[in-house]
C-alpha cells in the first residue's frame, strides 16, 4: 500500500496528524496539474474539478490502489476529507501568519501562498461543518463531497445512497445552514 | 415540522405570496422560528459555496479576482483602461499573461500581471517593475516592446506588445528540425535581439525556445520573458543565492550559481540552435539535477549527427556557443549575428563563400584583443571594465549558495514556475557540484554516472548525510525511502522530512557498532503538530530488533534510548522544552558502553547523562534517518553523522561551532571514506 493511501486511511479514521503529513503531497500534485491543464487548454474553458481531483489521487495512490477501496465512493470520500483537512490547514496557516505570526513556524511555502483566496472563510466553515455533522450527519457529508471533494450532485447523491432531488435539497439546505452559522444572527 | 422541512418546503414555492403563506401555515405564531427559516431562505439565495473549493483553486475564477468587473461582453475584467480579453498563459515568476484591448489607443496589447497573492510581496513587485524596466531599455525589432508599466496598485502589470504567433517551442513542438534557411533566419534574430540588450548592457539569462515569439506571417523573432534579466553588474545576481533559468537552456555557469555575464546567453543561444538543427535540446536527462549535470560537464552530441544537412561551419559555431568557459566562446552576439547574415546571404544568393571568421572552437585561449574589436574590455561590449568583475571568480565561501541554490531551483520548479522553466518532472535526485574543498565533484542519481568518480580530498566521517548519502564512490550506502526532499541547512544542503519518509543507510557490517556510538545532526523540527509520540531522528533497527535509537519528544525533549541483550530498553531523556522549533540546533547522543555512559548534547553542551546498564544490542538492521516505527520527524535534518567512538564534549562542541559558521570540519580518527570499507 502506498504511503499516501496509508495515510488517507489514516484520516479516515479519524488521525489527525495523518492530513499535515499528506498536506504538502496532495496540494503539490493538485496544483501542478491544475497548472498542466491551464496551460494546455484553450482560455475560456473550465477544467473539470473531479477528473482533476480524481486524477490527482491516483497519480499517488497508484491505478491499482483505487481497487482496494470498499467502492469508488469509498475513495472519493476519503479524497473530499482529505481535502478538506488540507485546504482548512492550509487556510489556518495562512491566517497565521497574516496575523503576523512567526514565519519559520508555518509550513506554508510560497506557492501555497501565491493560490487564489476561496472566496468563503474555510476555518469557520470547517468549525461549521462539524456542528452540522453533530445534527446531520448526511448533510455534512454531503457537502464534504460537493464542496472539498468538488464531486457534482448527481454523484454525490449516488455515493450517499439518495435520489438526486433529494441530494439538490439537502444541499441547498445545508448551504444556508452554513452560511447562518458562519455569520452569525 | 422542522426547520429544514419549513425551509424545504418554503423553496418550493418560486411565488412570493405562496411562500409567505407557506411559511404561516408552517410557523403560525412561532416568530423565532419563522425568522430562522426566513434567514435559511435568504441565505440560499447568495451565491454562497457555489462553487466547489477546488473548483476555485484549479480554475482561473479564483485568480481573477483582482480585475475589475466589466460590462463588455466578452471582456473578464478591466484592469485600469484596459479590457482583459483572455488569458494567454503564464508567465514565469507567479505572472499570468493576458490578452487585452487599450480602450484608450484601440489596439491589442499583452498584459503581464503579478498574481496578486505575489503582489504583497515587495521582493516579488520589485522583480517585476525591475524586469518591465529591463525589457523596456532596450528598443529592437526582435524584443518585444514595453507600453507600460503599472507598479501603484494593488496588483502590478506591464503592457507590452501583443504578437500574434507562436513561440519557437510550440513551432519545434510541431515541426522538430527546422530547414537550415529557417535556422539561420530565426538564430540570426535572436542574436540580433541579444546583442541589443547586451549592447543596453542587460543580460536576458532566460533565452530559450519557449520565450521567442514568432509573429505571425512574417515570422519575426521577438524575444521576451525578460523576468531573469538583469544589468550585467547588478550586485544583488550573485548575492541572491539563487540559479533560475530554465535547465535545459542554461549555461554552466548558471547552472553552477556563478556570475552570469552576456556570454552566458550566447551558450544559451547555442542551445536554442541546437534545438533546432536537431530537433531536441543538447543536454537532456530525466531530471533537473541531471541535465544540470550535462550542461556543466558533457560536451553535446555533434549535431551534424542528428542532422546531416547543416554544414560544417555550422556545426563548429554550435560547439563554439557551448565551450564551458565563457572565454571560449565568441565575443558577442553581434558577432554571431553577422556570422549567421553571411552564411544566409550566401544561401539566398548563391554569393561566393566569404572566409569564414569563426576562429578555431574548443580548447584556445583567446585574446578577445585579437578579434579585431574596439571594445577594451570583453566581459561587457558597451561598458567599461568594472571593478567587481563579472567573470571573477567567487570566493569559496560561496560555494555553499549553490548547493542551495540547486535545491531552490528544483523547488521553483515544483512550486509552480515549472511552466516558465519548462521542468514538468523534477526527481529526487540532489547534485552537490563543488565539495567542501573545492574541485567540482557531481553525484547524481542516474546510471549514466560514470564509475570511478574521483572522490575529494580529505577525510569525511564515518558515516556521513552527504546531501545525497548514495556515494559514488563507495562507503555506506544510503537509500530514500519515499519523499524526502531537500533544504538548505546548516552546512548545504539538510535533508527534509515530511514525518512519513526516511532516509535509509543500508546494514553495512562496519555500521553494527556494539562498543560505542555518537549520532549527531544538525536538526530543524518545522511542525508544531508532533502531538502524542516521538519524531525518531536516527535509529538503527526497529521494533524489537532496535540497537539504538535518538529521538525528538513532541515535549522536544530529546530521548536516547538502546536495547540491551537483556532486551530491555536503556533510556536517558533531557527535559521539555529545549529543542526550539523553526531553528536549527546541534544534537549529539553519545552510547559508550566501554565508559559506561550515554550522554546527550545540545549546541555541544551536556544536558543530560546517565550510566549505561549493559551492553548494547548489535542487529543487522539498517540506520534509518527521520523515521521510525512511524514516528517520523518533520523539518530537517542536516549532516546526520555516525561515529564508531564515543566523542568528547570538547568535539563536539567544535562540531558545532564549526557548523554554525557554515562550515564541516572532519573529525579526528574518521574514516578514510576514499578506501572500501
Amino acid at each position: 500500500m502506498s504511503e499516501v493511501t496509508q495515510i488517507l486511511h489514516a484520516i479516515a479514521e479519524g488521525d489527525p496528524h495523518a492530513a499535515s503529513q499528506l498536506l504538502p503531497l496532495v496540494y503539490e500534485e493538485l496544483r501542478k496539474l491544475a497548472a498542466q491543464r491551464l496551460a494546455r487548454e484553450t482560455p475560456g474553458q473550465t477544467l473539470q474539478p473531479t477528473a482533476l481531483v480524481h486524477e490527482a489521487y491516483l497519480r499517488l495512490v497508484g491505478e491499482d490502489e483505487e481497487q482496494r477501496w470498499d467502492s469508488r465512493g469509498h475513495f472519493f470520500a476519503a479524497a473530499a476529507q482529505a481535502m478538506r483537512r488540507i485546504l482548512v490547514e492550509i487556510a489556518r496557516q495562512k491566517a497565521s501568519l497574516k496575523r503576523g505570526g512567526d514565519r519559520d513556524r508555518v509550513d506554508v511555502v510560497d506557492s501555497l501562498l501565491a493560490s487564489p483566496e476561496p472566496r468563503e472563510d474555510l476555518v469557520a466553515l470547517d468549525a461549521a461543518l462539524t456542528k452540522l455533522a453533530e445534527t446531520d450527519k448526511q448533510a455534512a457529508e454531503l457537502v464534504q463531497l460537493r464542496y472539498f471533494g468538488g464531486l457534482p450532485i448527481r454523484e454525490v447523491a449516488e455515493i450517499l445512497g439518495i435520489a438526486p432531488r433529494t441530494a439538490d435539497r439537502l444541499w441547498a439546505f445545508a448551504k444556508a445552514w452554513l452560511h447562518e452559522e458562519i455569520e452569525g444572527s | 415540522m422542522t426547520e429544514r422541512e419549513i425551509f424545504l418546503a418554503a423553496l418550493e414555492k418560486d411565488d412570493p405570496t405562496e411562500r409567505a403563506a407557506c411559511l404561516d401555515q408552517a410557523c403560525g405564531a412561532n416568530s423565532t422560528l419563522r425568522q430562522r427559516v426566513e434567514a435559511l431562505l435568504r441565505a440560499q439565495a447568495t451565491s454562497f459555496m457555489d462553487m466547489p473549493v477546488v473548483e476555485q483553486l484549479a480554475g482561473d475564477g479564483g485568480g481573477l479576482d483582482f480585475l475589475a468587473p466589466s460590462e463588455k461582453p466578452g471582456s473578464l475584467g478591466r484592469l485600469g483602461h484596459y479590457e482583459v480579453l483572455e488569458v494567454a498563459g503564464r508567465g514565469g515568476m507567479g505572472t499570468v499573461v493576458f490578452r487585452a484591448f487599450d480602450t484608450k489607443l484601440h489596439r491589442v496589447v499583452a498584459i503581464k500581471a503579478l498574481a496578486p497573492q505575489l503582489a504583497t510581496s515587495s521582493a516579488a513587485r520589485q522583480r517585476f517593475v525591475r524586469e518591465a524596466r529591463a525589457a523596456a531599455a532596450v528598443t529592437h525589432d526582435h524584443i518585444i516592446a514595453i507600453h507600460a508599466v503599472e507598479d501603484a496598485g494593488p496588483v502590478p502589470y506591464l503592457v507590452m506588445q501583443f504578437i500574434d504567433g507562436p513561440t519557437l517551442q510550440k513551432k519545434l513542438d510541431r515541426t522538430g528540425q527546422l530547414p537550415l534557411k529557417e535556422i539561420l533566419r530565426i538564430g540570426l534574430q535572436i542574436a540580433e535581439g541579444l546583442a541589443a540588450a547586451h549592447r543596453h548592457g542587460l543580460v536576458h539569462r532566460d533565452v530559450k525556445p519557449a520565450n521567442i515569439l514568432l509573429e505571425n506571417g512574417v515570422e519575426r523573432v521577438k524575444i521576451t520573458d525578460f523576468g531573469l534579466a538583469r544589468a550585467a553588474d547588478d550586485a544583488s545576481l550573485s548575492q541572491s543565492g539563487v540559479v533560475a533559468g530554465t535547465p535545459m537552456y542554461m549555461s554552466p555557469e548558471q547552472a553552477q550559481g556563478e556570475a552570469v555575464d552576456f556570454r552566458s546567453d550566447l551558450f544559451s543561444l547555442g542551445s536554442v540552435l541546437y534545438t533546432m538543427c536537431a530537433g531536441r535540446p543538447p543536454f537532456r536527462a530525466p531530471t533537473a539535477m541531471a541535465v544540470l549535470k550535462r550542461v556543466c560537464e558533457e560536451i553535446a552530441r555533434p549535431a551534424r549527427e542528428l542532422n546531416a544537412e547543416l554544414p560544417p561551419w555550422l556545426g563548429d559555431l554550435l560547439v563554439r556557443l557551448h565551450a564551458k568557459a565563457p572565454a571560449d566562446r565568441f565575443a558577442s552576439a553581434q558577432e554571431v549575428a553577422d556570422l549567421l547574415a553571411r552564411h544566409l546571404a550566401e544561401l539566398q544568393h548563391g554569393a561566393p563563400p566569404s572566409p569564414p571568421a569563426t576562429p578555431p572552437a574548443g580548447g584556445t585561449e583567446v585574446s578577445p584583443l585579437g578579434r579585431g574589436e574596439e571594445r577594451k574590455d570583453f566581459r561587457s561590449p558597451a561598458e567599461p571594465p568594472r571593478e567587481k568583475s563579472a567573470a571573477a571568480p567567487r570566493p569559496r565561501a560561496r560555494r555553499r549558495w549553490v548547493t542551495a541554490a540547486i535545491f531552490l531551483l528544483a523547488a521553483a520548479a515544483g512550486l509552480g514556475l515549472c511552466e516558465a522553466t519548462g521542468i514538468t518532472n523534477v526527481g529526487g535526485t540532489v547534485m552537490r557540484l563543488f565539495s567542501p574543498e573545492g574541485r567540482p565533484v557531481t553525484k547524481a542519481d542516474d546510471s549514466s554516472l560514470p564509475k570511478g568518480v574521483p572522490a575529494p580530498a580529505g577525510l569525511v566521517s564515518w558515516w556521513r548525510g552527504e546531501g545525497d548519502a548514495r556515494d559514488a564512490w563507495g562507503g555506506n550506502h544510503g537509500k530514500f525511502v519515499g519523499n524526502v526532499t531537500y533544504a538548505a541547512g546548516q552546512v548545504g544542503l539538510a535533508f527534509k522530512f515530511n514525518g512519513v519518509d526516511q532516509v535509509e543507510v543500508a546494514a553495512a557490517p562496519d555500521l553494527n557498532l556494539t562498543t560505542a556510538v555518537t549520532v549527531e545532526a544538525w536538526i530543524k523540527p518545522t511542525s508544531l503538530y508532533l502531538d502524542g509520540g516521538f519524531a525518531a531522528l536516527m535509529a538503527k533497527g526497529n521494533g524489537t530488533t532496535r540497537s539504538y535509537s535518538f529521538f525528538l519528544s513532541s515535549k522536544r525533549a530529546l530521548h536516547l534510548s538502546y536495547k540491551t541483550t537483556a532486551e530491555t530498553n536503556v533510556t536517558l531523556e533531557t527535559e521539555a522544552d529545549i529543542v526550539p522549533v523553526g531553528q536549527f540546533s546541534h544534537v549529539a547522543a553519545v552510547i559508550d558502553t566501554a565508559g559506561s555512559v550515554m550522554q546527550i548534547y545540545l549546541n555541544g553542551q551536556l544536558v543530560a547523562v546517565r550510566a549505561t546498564a549493559g551492553p548494547l544490542v548489535a542487529n543487522t538492521q539498517p540506520l534509518t534517518i527521520g523515521l521510525s516505527d512511524k514516528h517520523g520527524f518533520y523539518g530537517l535534518i542536516d549532516e546526520p553523522a555516525v561515529y564508531n567512538r564515543a566523542l568528547s564534549q570538547a568535539e563536539i562542541q567544535s562540531i558545532a561551532d564549526a557548523g554554525s559558521a557554515g562550515k564541516r570540519v572532519p573529525v579526528a580518527g574518521e574514516r578514510d571514506k576514499t578506501k572500501a570499507p
